[in-house]
C-alpha cells in the first residue's frame, strides 16, 4: 500500500498491433491536482479506463489510493468519481432520477453537494437527459462526480461544452472543495489554460509514455528558451538540453534546468544570447510533442526520458 | 437502483403485454368454451368440462400463453446490461463501485421477475375463467403447470440476455436470439420427419406441462424441468463471464 | 485583497504571489499585523492550486515577511527578523546578478542600468507616501 493516489509501473496496453499505452510509470501524489495532458491518441484515454477497470493492462501495475488495479477494482470504484468524456447517460432519465440512481451505490454521497451544485450551474433537474444541451449534460454529469463523497476525482475533459463563466466556477468549486478537503484532481484536458491554473503537476503522454511528469512551478521556474546566435553553437542534445530550431547562425534551444549556466557557457564561447524566456505550459507541451514526432520519425536523436518527478 | 433502473426501462412495454395476454387468455379461453358447447356459467357434463379444460390448457396456455412469454421473453432479453455499450452508456455504469455480475444478476432478475408475474396473470386469467364456467378446479395442477412456462420463458430470455451482452447491442441480440429459437421450434420437426426422434423444443416442453394438467396418462415433465432450468441459469452464469472479460 | 496571476505567464505562479505581496509591503499597501485571506480562500478566489497558495505564503513566512498564527490566519509580520546586514545584502545578490546578467545580455550600460533601479526605488516611495497619505486622512 503506498501513499500515491495513482502510480503505475510500465503499463502496456496493446490493441492489434497498436500500443496504445508503452510502458506508461506516473506518479500521482495524493491531495493535488495533476494535469494529464497529450496530443488526441497518445494513450490518455486509454490510461484513464485502465485506472477505472474498464480495460485490462496488457502488461505492468498500478494502483489508485492504494488498492491493486483489476484486483481491487470495487474498492477503487467506491472512492474514485469519474467523468468520462463521452458524458452520455440514461437518455430517459431526468437529472434528479439520475441522482436517484447513483446515490445508492455510494456511501459517502452528500445530498447537501447536490442541492449546491445543482444551483451553482444551474441545472435543469426534471427534464429528460436526452433533451439537456452538451453544456447541460457536462454539468449533470460533474454534479454526480462531485456528490460521490470521492477521494479521487478523475476528469476527461470535464469543461466540454461549457461555457467561461460555468468553467470559472468548476475551477473554484475544484480548488476549494475538492482539493481543499484533502483529495486528489486528475484531469485530462486539451484546455491548456485551465490545467496551467490549477494544476499542480503535469504528466506529458505521448505515444503511450511519459515525457514529463514534475511539478508545474518546476518547470516554469526551470524551463526557459534560449535563442543565441554565434558561428560554433553545440548542435548536439543531451537529456537537458534540446536543439528546437537552428536557422542560419540562430539557435534555439529548450533547456530543463540550469538555464543561466548554459547561457553564460554559450557567452563564454562567444555566442550572443538574445533572448532567455520563460514558457507557458502550452509552448513546453508543443515543443516537446514536436520533438518527439520528430525523433520518432527517425530524424534527431530521441529524448532522454522523463526529467523529474512530480513527487 | 440498477433493479429499478431496469424495471423503469422495461415496464411501459411490458406492462401493455401484460393487459395483453390477460385479455387474450380470457377471450381464447370462453371462446374455446362456446366452441365446446359451454352454453352458460356452470354447466356441462363431466365430459364437456373436462374435455374444455384440457382444450384450454393446451390452446390456450400451452400455445397462446408459451408463445407470447416466449416473444415477451426475446423482447425483454435485448434490453438488457448489453444494450449498454451500444448505447455508451457502460462506462458510466460499469464504474458505479459493483463487480460486473452484479449488473448481469439484478437485471436478469428483473426480466425473470416480469416472466413470472406474466406467467402467473396468463394462468389466472384461463384458470379464473374456466371455474367460472364450469366449477371445476384443477387448482394445484395448474400451479405446478406455472414452472415449465416460467422455466421456458426464462430459458429464452437468458439467451437473448446473453446474446445482447455478446453483441454489446440489444437489437443484434434480438437477431441472434430469434434465430437461435426459431431453430430449436423448427429442427424437431426435421429431425422427427427423418428419424422419428423427438428433439425437445422449449415449446415442446412447456406444453407437455400444460397438457399434463387435465390429462390421467400424461406425466409431469419433470426430466424437462431439470434440463430446461439448468440451461436458463447456464446462459446468465455466461452472460457473467462475458462481461467480466469487456472492455470498454 | 487585490492580488491576482497569470497562470500563463511563465513565471510561477507561487512567485508571483510572493511578489506581489512584498510589493504591497514595501508600497505600504499592506501593513505589518494586516491579516491576508487564508490559503483556502486565496487559492478559491483566483482559481488556483492550493498547494501553490501554501508554497508562496510558507516562502514568505521563511523570509519572515509573514507570520502564520496557528489555527487563525496569516499575517504581516509585525517586527521582521532583524537580520544582520551581510545577510539582506546576501539575501538581495542573486536579484543583483539578475538585473547585471539581463541588463548586460540586453546591451545596457552599467549607469543606465542603475539608473533604472534607482527609477523603481523612487516609484515605490512615491507609492508607500500616497498609502501613508490615505491612512492619515483615514485617522
Amino acid at each position: 500500500m503506498n501513499d500515491l493516489a495513482i502510480w503505475t509501473e510500465k503499463l502496456v496496453k496493446v490493441y492489434s498491433d497498436v500500443r496504445a499505452v508503452d510502458g506508461l510509470s506516473m506518479n500521482v501524489p495524493r491531495g493535488v491536482t495533476y494535469g494529464f495532458l497529450g496530443r488526441n491518441g497518445a494513450g490518455k484515454t486509454s490510461t484513464i479506463k485502465i485506472l477505472l477497470g474498464l480495460m485490462r493492462p496488457t502488461a505492468g501495475r498500478g494502483t489508485v489510493l492504494g488498492f491493486s488495479i483489476g484486483r481491487d477494482q470495487v474498492a477503487i470504484l467506491e472512492r474514485t468519481a469519474f467523468v468520462s468524456e463521452s458524458k452520455t447517460l440514461y437518455g430517459d432519465l431526468s437529472p434528479r432520477e439520475l441522482v436517484r440512481f447513483t446515490r445508492g451505490f455510494y456511501p459517502k454521497w452528500s445530498d447537501q453537494a447536490v442541492t449546491k451544485y445543482s444551483h451553482l450551474f444551474e441545472i435543469p433537474m426534471d427534464r429528460p437527459f436526452s433533451n439537456l444541451s452538451q453544456g447541460n449534460r457536462t454539468k449533470v454529469y460533474l454534479m454526480l462526480a462531485l456528490s460521490q463523497g470521492a477521494d479521487l476525482l478523475v476528469l476527461d475533459e470535464p469543461t466540454m461544452g461549457l461555457d467561461p463563466l460555468v468553467v470559472d466556477e468548476f475551477l473554484r468549486v475544484l480548488v476549494e472543495d475538492v482539493v481543499g478537503e484533502g483529495h486528489t484532481v486528475f484531469v485530462s484536458s486539451h484546455q491548456l489554460a485551465d490545467v496551467e491554473q490549477i494544476a499542480d503537476c503535469v504528466g506529458l503522454i505521448d505515444h503511450g509514455r511519459l515525457l514529463l511528469e514534475a511539478r508545474l512551478d518546476d518547470i516554469k521556474s526551470q524551463f526557459r528558451l534560449i535563442t543565441a546566435a554565434g558561428n560554433a553553437l553545440p548542435q548536439t542534445q543531451s537529456a537537458e538540453i534540446l536543439l528546437v530550431a537552428s536557422e542560419g547562425s540562430f539557435c534555439k534551444y529548450l533547456v530543463r534546468k540550469d538555464a543561466d549556466a548554459f547561457a553564460a557557457e554559450l557567452s563564454r564561447q562567444g555566442a550572443t544570447i538574445a533572448e532567455v524566456s520563460p514558457l507557458g505550459l502550452r509552448e513546453i507541451f508543443l515543443e516537446l510533442v514536436r520533438k518527439e514526432e520528430a525523433c520518432t520519425s527517425g530524424n534527431v536523436g530521441g529524448i532522454a526520458g522523463p526529467i523529474t518527478s512530480c513527487v | 437502483m440498477y433493479f429499478w433502473k431496469c424495471w423503469r426501462d422495461s415496464r411501459t412495454h411490458y406492462i401493455l403485454r401484460l393487459i395483453a395476454v390477460f385479455v387474450l387468455c380470457l377471450l381464447v379461453t370462453i371462446i374455446i368454451a362456446k366452441v365446446e358447447g359451454l352454453t352458460g356459467a356452470k354447466k356441462g357434463s363431466a365430459g364437456l368440462v373436462l374435455r374444455t379444460w384440457s382444450v384450454a390448457t393446451e390452446g390456450v396456455l400451452g400455445i397462446c400463453a408459451s408463445l407470447f412469454t416466449l416473444f415477451t421473453a426475446l423482447t425483454l432479453g435485448a434490453s438488457g446490461v448489453g444494450e449498454e455499450f451500444k448505447e455508451r452508456t457502460a462506462d458510466f455504469l460499469l464504474t458505479q463501485p459493483r463487480r460486473r455480475r452484479y449488473w448481469i444478476w439484478t437485471g436478469w432478475s428483473v426480466g425473470v421477475c416480469e416472466l413470472a408475474v406474466m406467467v402467473f396473470l396468463a394462468v389466472g386469467a384461463t384458470f379464473g375463467t374456466l371455474t367460472y364456467l364450469t366449477g371445476y378446479v384443477y387448482t394445484w395442477r395448474l400451479l405446478a403447470a406455472t414452472l415449465p412456462l416460467i422455466v421456458g420463458g426464462v430459458a429464452v430470455y437468458g439467451l437473448t440476455y446473453l446474446m445482447t451482452v455478446v453483441a454489446g447491442n440489444g437489437r443484434q441480440g434480438l437477431s441472434y436470439g430469434m434465430g437461435i429459437l426459431l431453430i430449436n421450434l423448427l429442427l424437431p420437426f426435421a429431425v422427427y420427419y427423418y428419424s422419428k426422434v423427438n428433439f425437445p423444443s422449449v415449446l415442446g416442453f412447456m406444453l407437455d406441462g400444460c397438457k399434463w394438467v387435465t390429462s390421467a396418462t400424461e406425466a409431469f415433465p419433470i426430466g424437462g424441468l431439470v434440463v430446461w432450468t439448468v440451461i436458463a441459469l447456464v446462459f446468465p452464469v455466461a452472460a457473467q463471464l462475458v462481461l467480466e472479460r469487456a472492455e470498454v | 485583497m487585490l492580488l491576482h496571476v497569470n497562470p500563463s505567464s511563465g513565471v510561477p505562479t507561487y512567485l508571483q504571489i510572493e511578489t506581489q505581496v512584498k510589493h504591497y509591503i514595501a508600497a505600504g499597501v499592506l501593513a505589518p499585523g494586516d491579516a491576508l485571506p487564508s490559503v483556502r480562500k486565496l487559492a478559491a478566489d483566483l482559481r488556483i492550486s492550493i498547494n501553490t497558495v501554501a508554497r508562496a505564503y510558507q516562502n514568505l513566512e521563511r523570509d519572515g515577511i509573514l507570520r502564520t498564527v496557528p489555527g487563525s490566519h496569516t499575517f504581516v509580520a509585525e517586527n521582521p527578523r532583524s537580520l544582520l546586514k551581510s545577510e539582506r545584502v546576501r539575501r538581495l545578490r542573486p536579484y543583483a546578478r539578475q538585473i547585471a546578467v539581463e541588463g548586460t545580455q540586453l546591451r545596457l550600460d552599467p549607469l543606465e542600468i542603475v539608473e533604472l533601479v534607482q527609477q523603481e526605488l523612487e516609484a515605490l516611495e512615491e507609492v508607500h507616501e500616497r498609502s501613508g497619505d490615505l491612512d492619515r486622512k483615514a485617522r
